[in-house]
């Protein structure tokens, strides 16, 4: 079986400087969002606080606020934990014992016995930056080593490319995820890194086609060659895309929960995977090529000159 | 069949052997216990429910305590040479001052404390010519040690209060200095393992005063002030074991004491007969019973109108033993059982009807070849579970993730070897050169992207904490088994059966 017709030829870097405008507003829209948002796109774990998980059939946000109002916690926040179930979130900024207390009365007081309690969640304000702090560390060190891997084993130029590419693929996810109201906890960061991983993976099939061609010819033009390339692996990237989509979607429809929360991190990284090592990775390539081509020429001129 | 063929197909029974082994404990927990190989895996607190807590532990308190203990001792030791020391105060940058009643015993205080108390250095003398107040301190390297100890010896405690909930494997672990990590699965009653785990649990006896000696004024359960002396005669070190008792319909606790104790309960008693003895537990008074006679037999008893309940984690802490200092939540997580049962539930229908998708899709598009990746798909599995049990690994939610990501990245190898098979063949290439060719060639790039994302989780292992290293650890092992089976296994498999299509030398 043909995905493709041979010798597909789509010429994709002529798009990058299309690419590139998107990208830019993208970065920028998702760090805008992530500034307008503020303290609020945290969740308990990195900002703590006290979060209280309860099921309760036939329950609504507005029942449970109106519960906690009564009892005269206004400042909590009430969601719905998914759409249509009867499980809630209640948060309130306080990490101590009253503020636990407080809202498990005030619900008590109101549903009786009617509500079960599936998670509560009591971060001290200490040690929700600590986490935070740690989390930016190992994902920075994370990052550091793909930079110092890639390096090594092709050339610079390709390390810079696809940590660019991570970056802005991290970046552009996270702006999607707060855009469409989610916050920022700890699985939230495994869904990040998971992205970061499907990034690289992309990066590398690429660049080591790249690679292998490259040592291949004599004499090759890069924007070419990198086409090439891509077209090359094209229906390598169509399948395995289609497959990992595939078992996001399943994760997103059956899994639900924090599992679905994972799986819409998953399912906008893969599609972005791909697209950032066309037109992120690669034309970063092609214009540190041209950049040290040109020194190297320049170089050369003065050393005729003398 | 070649040498190297058979050598690729022995190595691969030995680890298909050592993975079986190493699954074992997972099915039949019985027969393979302690001194196995491995341990079953377990499930994380998020999947299966329970309690997470994370305490400090305030080992300035267990500084000042000690150096209260060290005062009181230097104030007796100082009475038997017949000097009176007036006041001793601890005060909270950790020094301790003490008072004297005349500047005349200033220098038997100094060579007293120069001679015994070495860990203490003097560092002001005040009001020398009337009333003189010293001031000593413990050096840097000794509040350290007294910290550290502290730390350890609440760790001890806790495992000991721990080990009395009858909870199958609670993990108790140090994090950083002065942290301790406590998840207990499967329980959900959180404000009782605090009020167990995280009661100080200071016993001690004192009397009610007589006369004009030194007291403090403490507080009875119901709040109302209860004048004692300021000498504890006994402490919590004395007590053997605690039991629940129910007299005339009355919760009480009674006491066990250790020999030592015993005896100097008998001495406390029979010196005191008259007299009423308050027993105080975390500064508040219990009971102060009046003491009838001489009570030799080392058993005592704490009554206070306690509920059972009550009574029973009473004596559970008194067994025990006393922490050091008190302790702190800075994070405390419930999750129920409920919660995490739907997760494994809804986890596990996403993962069926993600493989069934890949199943129809790789069969149909690579025939042969496809069946060959899924079998390698699933030995993948298959050695991962075996890795993790190896390690004793737990999973989580986000050790989920990291799973999901490894299939991702295993799917993806075997459908770069497939797709450079393909494009060998196209070129003209025999079978087994394309064959070979395919998995040559594809193996850089798969090598390359699996180490790079086994570098960045070791990394996160190493720097990370608690759900990052979930992820970690299931992501580097499965890098690990998806390198083995994509190039070792899915190649021999190539090399050992015929898969061969109508009119084609290969079913790809």
């Amino acid at each position: 079986m043909k995905l493709l017709p041979e010798n597909t030829n789509i010429n994709f870097l002529s798009k990058a400087p299309i690419a590139l405008v998107l990208s830019v507003v993208a970065v920028l829209a998702s760090i805008y969002i992530w500034f307008a948002k503020g303290e609020a796109k945290y969740g308990v774990d990195y900002k703590g606080g006290t979060e209280i998980v309860i099921e309760l059939p036939g329950g609504s946000s507005e029942s449970i606020r109106g519960a906690l109002e009564k009892a005269g916690i206004i400042s909590a926040m009430v969601q719905s934990f998914e759409k249509g179930s009867d499980q809630f979130s209640i948060k309130v900024s306080g990490s101590d014992e009253a503020a636990k207390e407080g809202i498990k009365n005030a619900i008590k007081t109101e549903f009786g016995d009617k509500f079960t309690i599936e998670r509560i969640d009591v971060v001290g304000p200490t040690i929700g930056e600590e986490l935070r702090a740690k989390a930016l560390i190992a994902t920075l060190f994370g990052m550091l080593g793909i930079l110092a891997y890639i390096a090594f084993r092709f050339e610079f130029a390709f390390a810079l490319g696809a940590v660019v590419a991570v970056f802005h693929d991290v970046i552009v996810c996270t702006g999607v995820y707060l855009f469409v109201g989610h916050e920022i906890n700890a699985s939230t960061l495994a869904a990040a890194l998971t992205i970061v991983g499907y990034s690289v993976n992309d990066t590398i099939v690429i660049f080591d086609r790249v690679r292998e061609e490259i040592l291949k010819s004599k004499k090759f033009e890069i924007v070419e060659l990198i086409n090439r390339c891509i077209n090359a692996t094209l229906s390598r990237t169509i399948i395995t895309n289609l497959l990992t989509l595939l078992s996001a979607v399943a994760l997103l429809v059956y899994g639900g929960g924090a599992i679905a929360d994972l799986s819409l991190f998953m399912v906008v990284g893969i599609i972005i995977g791909t697209y950032s090592t066309m037109f992120i990775a690669s034309p970063i390539v092609i214009a540190w090529d041209r950049w040290a081509q040109a020194r190297a020429q320049a170089k050369g001129a003065v050393g005729a000159r003398s | 069949m070649s040498p190297e063929v058979k050598k690729r197909l022995i190595v691969f029974s030995i680890s298909v052997i050592a993975a079986i082994a190493f699954l074992a404990p997972n099915f039949a927990k019985e027969s393979f216990k302690d001194g196995w190989i491995s341990r079953p895996l377990n499930l994380g607190l998020d999947l299966m429910g329970g309690v997470h807590l994370v305490y400090e532990v305030k080992t300035k308190e267990a500084v000042k305590s000690r150096l209260q203990s060290i005062a009181n001792t230097i104030k007796s030791e100082l009475r038997k040479d017949k000097v009176a020391v007036l006041r001793t105060r601890v005060s909270d940058d950790l020094k301790v001052e003490l008072t004297l009643v005349s500047a005349r015993q200033l220098d038997t205080l100094k060579t007293k404390v120069a001679e015994d108390f070495k860990d203490l250095f003097l560092l002001s003398v005040a009001d020398e010519a009337e009333r003189p107040r010293v001031t000593f301190a413990l050096s840097e390297q000794n509040v350290m040690k007294i910290e550290e100890e502290a730390v350890t010896q609440a760790i001890e405690t806790l495992r000991n209060r721990v080990d009395q909930f009858g909870v199958a494997e609670p993990t108790i672990q140090r994090a950083g200095i002065n942290r301790i990590i406590l998840q207990m699965p499967g329980v959900q009653d959180i404000e009782s393992v605090k009020r167990v785990v995280g009661s100080v649990a200071k016993l001690e006896f004192r009397l009610i005063p007589a006369g004009a000696a030194p007291s403090v004024t403490l507080r009875d359960k119901l709040g109302a002030p209860v004048v004692v002396e300021d000498e504890i005669l006994m402490t919590g070190d004395a007590v053997k074991d605690a039991r629940v008792q129910t007299l005339n319909g009355q919760v009480e606790v009674s006491l066990a004491l250790n020999s030592d104790g015993a005896t100097l309960f008998r001495q406390i008693t029979a010196a005191n007969v008259g007299r009423n003895l308050s027993i105080i537990l975390d500064g508040v008074v219990y009971s102060s019973p009046r003491i009838n006679e001489a009570i030799p037999g080392g058993n005592a008893s704490i009554t206070g109108g306690f509920t059972f309940q009550e009574a029973r984690e009473l004596a559970v802490v008194l067994r025990a033993g006393a922490l050091p200092a008190p302790l702190v939540s800075m994070e405390e997580r419930t999750v129920g059982p409920s919660l995490g049962a739907e997760s494994i539930e809804k986890g596990v229908t996403a993962i069926i009807m993600g493989a069934v998708f890949l199943l129809i899709f790789m069969s149909i598009y690579y025939k042969k070849a496809g069946v060959v990746a899924i079998v390698t798909l699933a030995l993948n599995l298959f050695f991962m579970m075996a890795l993790l049990s190896a390690f004793g690994a737990t999973l989580t939610l986000p050790g989920l993730a990291g799973l999901a990501l490894t299939i991702g990245m295993a799917v993806d190898a075997n459908v770069l070897v497939f797709e450079r098979i393909k494009e060998e063949l196209r070129n003209g290439s025999t079978r087994d050169a394309a064959v070979e060719a395919g998995y040559d060639k594809a193996m850089t790039a798969i090598v390359d992207a699996n180490i790079t994302t086994l570098l960045t989780g070791v990394l996160l292992y190493y720097f990370g904490t608690g759900p990052i290293r979930g992820f970690a650890v299931t992501l580097s092992i499965g890098i690990l088994t998806t390198i083995y089976c994509a190039a070792y296994v899915g190649r021999l498999m190539f090399e050992i059966l015929p898969l061969r299509a109508k009119g084609k030398e290969i079913s790809i």
